[in-house]
């Protein structure tokens, strides 16, 4: 499956513009079209599901309030990326010193559809991606879930491009670390006697 | 399988694992959001700028900010430390609270839009102490009430990367405004000396992990990192009673490749480290928010119970090395304690489903707790918190960026809603019984 990119149609740029415009209505169907994965990224980043759901709720009404001011409708995605991530490293940033913010539920209540992948994959890169910091998460999740270019991925962070790469790069290795530390760790770990 | 090939074949499938992970669905409050923003107007169009210049101006406009002569302002900062350093011994001294402990309640210190006012009374007129274009916010008076501390924004936007933000010291009027710290990235608790002549704090990059380090009130100077190795962060440091021997604090350690918390000790000066706790806590969610008893003797700090997803409240003595849990009840959900001026209550946050109440109860977990003001929703940003006054009667209710409440700490019940204060009470002054 490939990752889950958009490309804004020329019906979004319509309703974007129209929300611009403060049309409520264009607005909503705007939301029904994102909120689906902009929940599913909140949730990767934050990996609690109440505080995605504040995250998202903040970044929608941020959105609906700054919509005028919003130049290019074609870039109403990467936009509404960028504000869902602020939301969310904010909370984490705000909350840090009381932590209620990092309870790092396990996603396993959500229900698993057959994709494919083996269950030992998704367990192992679920809890090594919880061990990453919230900003480096962030970077992957905008970069392999949310399918955005890394010049894309560092705007919507506010980083330099260079420091959005060696995020990606440090959290890569140490997700690839983490797999290989577990006992009976199938997907990537190395053929019996073979050195590295 | 070569160290590059793995790497490959992970990033190759790591776009499908996060959809395996995280499931994209419709959630179901949706119509939560919808009812939100129907009731937020948006903004003028004419209110953007960026959409009436051409971004180069807009950009250029940073760019054009003129450069501080900082030789000549340090000159001038260091003339009127010296200055405030000769009015101090000249003149006669006031009588000032102890450091730790009970006191008598003096001024109340909020920020609004950027400016810090005092009020002597809670009905008393407002008076600006620290006004003009600086971007100023939080902060409180030293522990002999004779100062302000607080926070000014110097560079960036809230929240963003280049966010720059000094520690400031000024007289209790306001004058002689003193910057300790020059720019910092994301400053956070901080706590005074005994003595008032320096400060403690994190600053740094979180996602690099935050670092202590200790400011000079008395003048300004580079801050001093009280290093801990690359392999220790540090959170919550706050100074232990009645002498402030110690520096009380939650760090976390890195062992194996994988980061884990525990409660730490230090002297002032960097010696006398000692952990106070097991160190395998989990790096996010255990021994969360350790807050010193103002005489020294207890810590309480808070733990996430995952058997059934609740915060607990627990309680280190630190002259026997007991620790107990507060309150046995599994299912209530409490967390984030402070102490009374007389470490003998506690003020902490009740969750019930997506609820903040402050709560006020004995620090020894016997009797009943009481409720302190209305229950929150939890909202995004919002930090609901509570705090004792320095005699100990009243807590004030702190909803950030919504409402400031005082509440009499022994009947609890709705309180009273400061309508000058909304969220963004800073500091109550001691002053000496």
């Amino acid at each position: 499956m490939a990752a889950p990119t958009r490309v804004a149609s020329v019906d979004q740029r319509v309703l974007v513009e129209r929300a611009g415009a403060g049309d409520h209505d264009a607005f909503s169907q705007l939301v029904r079209g994102t909120v689906a994965r902009l929940d599913a990224a909140a949730r990767l980043i934050l990996h609690d599901p109440e505080l995605a759901r504040d995250a998202v709720q903040e970044a929608y009404v941020l959105a609906w309030r700054d919509l005028p001011g919003l130049r290019d409708p074609d870039r109403f995605d990467a936009w509404l990326h960028r504000i869902t991530v602020r939301s969310c490293l904010t909370i984490l940033r705000r909350r840090r010193h009381r932590a209620v913010e990092v309870e790092l539920t396990p996603m396993t209540d959500v229900p698993v559809g057959d994709t494919g992948s083996s269950i030992v994959d998704r367990d192992q890169v679920e809890r090594a991606l919880r061990r990453l910091e919230p900003g480096m998460r962030a970077v992957v999740v905008l970069h392999y879930f949310l399918g955005l270019p890394l010049p894309d991925a560092a705007e919507a962070l506010g980083i330099p491009l260079g420091t959005a790469k060696s995020r990606l790069h440090r959290s890569l290795a140490a997700m690839r670390v983490a797999i290989e530390a577990e006992p009976g760790s199938e997907a990537f770990e190395l053929p019996r006697g073979q050195m590295v | 399988m070569s160290a590059f090939d793995r790497s490959r074949r992970l990033q190759q499938e790591l776009p499908d694992l996060l959809i395996d992970i995280a499931v994209p669905r419709v959630p179901d409050y949706v119509d939560d959001i919808l009812a939100q923003t129907a009731a937020t107007r948006q903004r003028p169009r004419w209110t953007f700028l960026e959409r009436w210049l051409p971004m180069f101006v807009v950009a250029r406009r940073r760019v054009l900010v003129p450069s501080l002569p900082w030789r000549t302002l340090g000159a001038i900062a260091m003339l009127i430390v010296l200055l405030a350093a000769a009015l101090l011994i000249a003149g006669s001294r006031p009588k000032v609270p102890a450091p730790f402990g009970l006191a008598r309640n003096g001024a109340l210190l909020y920020s609004v839009g950027g400016d810090l006012f005092v009020r002597d009374s809670i009905d008393g007129p407002a008076r600006l102490v620290v006004g003009g274009p600086t971007d100023d916010f939080t902060g409180g008076f030293t522990r002999d009430g004779t100062r302000l501390t607080f926070l000014r924004r110097t560079a960036g936007t809230e929240g963003s990367q280049d966010e720059r933000i000094d520690l400031m010291v000024a007289n209790g009027d306001g004058t002689n405004v003193v910057d300790v710290s020059g720019a910092l990235t994301a400053p956070d608790w901080w706590d005074l000396a005994p003595d008032d002549r320096s400060i403690i704090g994190i600053a740094g990059d979180p996602d690099q992990g935050q670092h202590l380090y200790r400011y000079d009130l008395q003048q300004p100077s580079e801050p001093v990192l009280i290093d801990l190795g690359p392999s220790m962060t540090v959170a919550t440091p706050n100074f232990r009673g009645p002498d402030g021997r110690e520096i009380i604090f939650r760090g976390r350690t890195i062992a194996d490749g994988t980061w884990h918390s525990g409660l730490f000790a230090l002297h002032a000066d960097g010696t006398g480290f000692r952990a106070l706790t097991p160190t395998t806590g989990d790096a996010d969610s255990d021994y969360l928010f350790p807050q010193p008893s103002p005489d020294g003797r207890l810590v309480t700090y808070t733990m996430w119970d995952r058997a059934v997803s609740k915060n607990r409240i627990r309680m280190l003595d630190l002259t026997t090395g007991a620790d107990r849990l507060v309150t046995a009840d599994v299912l209530l959900n409490d967390g984030f304690a402070s102490f009374s001026p007389d470490s003998k209550r506690i003020t902490f946050v009740r969750y019930a489903g997506n609820q903040e109440q402050i709560m006020v109860m004995a620090a020894d977990g016997g009797g009943p707790a009481i409720q302190i003001g209305p229950a929150y929703r939890q909202l995004a940003g919002h930090d609901v918190g509570g705090s004792f006054s320095p005699d100990g009667t009243q807590v004030i209710v702190n909803d950030s960026s919504l409402e400031t409440r005082i509440v009499d700490a022994t009947t609890g019940g709705e309180g009273r809603v400061l309508d000058w204060s909304r969220g963004s009470f800073a500091g109550w002054q001691r002053l000496a019984p």
